[in-house]
């Protein structure tokens, strides 16, 4: 199918796509890589009476470092930041989930921005932002705010963002020092969606677990951080029993649809699995880099 | 055809795929081979991947690639090809078709294979597509003692 029709415009600048979207409001969708959208709107799942293209501001695609955290703007491609040396070297979790987002062609045109904005509830990019604790800079021809991603991914593919509003950035900072990271999923094909993904974080100090953070994609309506699982680890030894049980109890708070597939209880299970081997993997790197600094 | 089954996911890894074929006398070799690659694709596409489903009010439930899951480049195992040459006494050179022998052995063969691999816990499959979920259904359901 072809999308129904729409009114289209390209700003050049951030700016002069607030003032579209400034006038359009409601009306409006914002068009980022299209990964997503342009399937939905070719499907008329979606059908817009207006589409403000982003790919011509090219003020909205960066990577740097300021204040301390990495500053990514909304319009980077999936695959500038999977191969960025700054991402590499402070955000490698970042990195390593980015292999997991789409396919090689989808990811030269999918953006951070696009993917947070969409709020897939498997897409990648939330859980890890999550997990990382970021900030999301939303910008509107009035003024701009700042967003916690815990407060940013509000239910089913939808956000904190309001019509006349626009995602420009988002802001992470690297995990505490001494602390391990990974991310896994499972799919049924390398590149499809993900049935469940795990983001996990986990700082030890003296053998003990200081910090432990986990989200999950594909497990709830939108990306999800798992407190309950990080409580049982946090303060605690490192021990097989202690992610065991946090990998159980992260099964129990997530609350995954059935579809055609997979089943509900399936995903429970791989919650389980998956967060099992992601804090496994993240606990491995924090040992070693442990022993590195020790 | 060798597999291995991960407990945990109901991951199912294809280790090895050996296929043979009886097309009688082979007038080309590289499109006798491209045929059998490409009908076993097809056959594994059946046995682990695509699904026609419809939901309980008959609607349609893989109605785009998003969807329905076909195999690309990166789900083809290594496939090894060795052939039998009994000449068809029927055709004047002769040979005989081949391709679609390739996309009905894959569903048993893989079938076969997994219920071999998990034949100690007792599961044995019945149904294509072996998905991940549903083969970890199976494996739950052999765990609690049920067939």
């Amino acid at each position: 199918m072809k999308p129904a029709p729409f009114a289209y415009y390209a700003p050049q600048t951030a700016a002069e796509a607030l003032d579209l979207l400034a006038r359009h409001g409601a009306d409006a969708r914002i068009l980022a890589g299209g990964q997503s959208l342009v399937p939905l709107l070719n499907f008329r799942l979606s059908a817009p009476a207006v589409i403000v293209d982003l790919n011509r501001a090219a003020d909205l695609a960066y990577i740097r470092e300021e204040g301390g955290s990495l500053r990514i703007g909304a319009m980077t491609r999936q695959r500038a930041i999977e191969f960025s040396p700054l991402v590499k070297s402070r955000l490698p979790l970042l990195a390593e989930a980015t292999r997991w987002v789409g396919h090689l062609p989808t990811r030269t045109r999918g953006t951070i921005g696009g993917s947070l904005a969409h709020s897939d509830p498997a897409a990648e990019y939330p859980a890890v932002v999550a997990v990382l604790e970021g900030e999301i800079a939303i910008r509107s021809s009035g003024g701009g705010r700042l967003v916690r991603a815990a407060d940013f991914f509000v239910d089913f593919m939808s956000t904190a963002l309001n019509p006349g509003e626009m995602l420009t950035e988002v802001r992470l900072n690297a995990p505490p020092p001494g602390s391990g990271w990974a991310f896994e999923e499972f799919s049924r094909r390398h590149g499809d969606f993900a049935i469940i993904g795990v983001a996990a974080i986990v700082a030890i100090e003296e053998g003990r677990c200081r910090t432990a953070r986990v989200a999950v994609c594909g497990g709830a309506p939108c990306a999800m951080r798992l407190r309950g699982a990080e409580e049982i680890l946090e303060g605690g030894r490192i021990l097989e029993r202690s992610v065991d049980d946090a990998a159980a109890r992260a099964a129990q708070l997530v609350d995954p649809p059935s579809d055609l597939h997979a089943s509900s209880d399936y995903r429970r299970n791989l919650t389980r699995v998956l967060t099992r081997r992601a804090l496994n993997r993240a606990i491995a790197r924090a040992r070693g880099r442990e022993a590195l600094n020790g | 055809m060798a597999v291995e089954v991960d407990r945990e996911t109901a991951e199912i890894k294809i280790l090895r795929y050996v296929t043979v074929h009886d097309a009688g006398v082979i007038i080309n070799p590289a499109i006798a081979e491209g045929q059998i690659v490409g009908g076993a694709l097809h056959g594994l596409g059946g046995a682990l991947w695509e699904e026609l489903a419809y939901d309980g009010e008959g609607q349609f439930l893989a109605g785009s690639f998003m969807d329905y899951l076909v195999p690309s480049a990166s789900q083809a195992p290594a496939i090894e090809v060795a052939h039998l040459a009994t000449p068809s006494p029927f055709t004047t050179l002769g040979a005989k078709g081949l391709g679609e022998a390739s996309s009905m052995t894959a569903p048993a063969v893989v079938a076969n294979a997994v219920s071999d691999a998990l034949a100690p816990l007792g599961v044995r499959i019945t149904e294509l597509p072996i998905t991940p979920s549903r083969l970890w259904h199976l494996l739950e359901r052999a765990k609690r003692g049920e067939r």
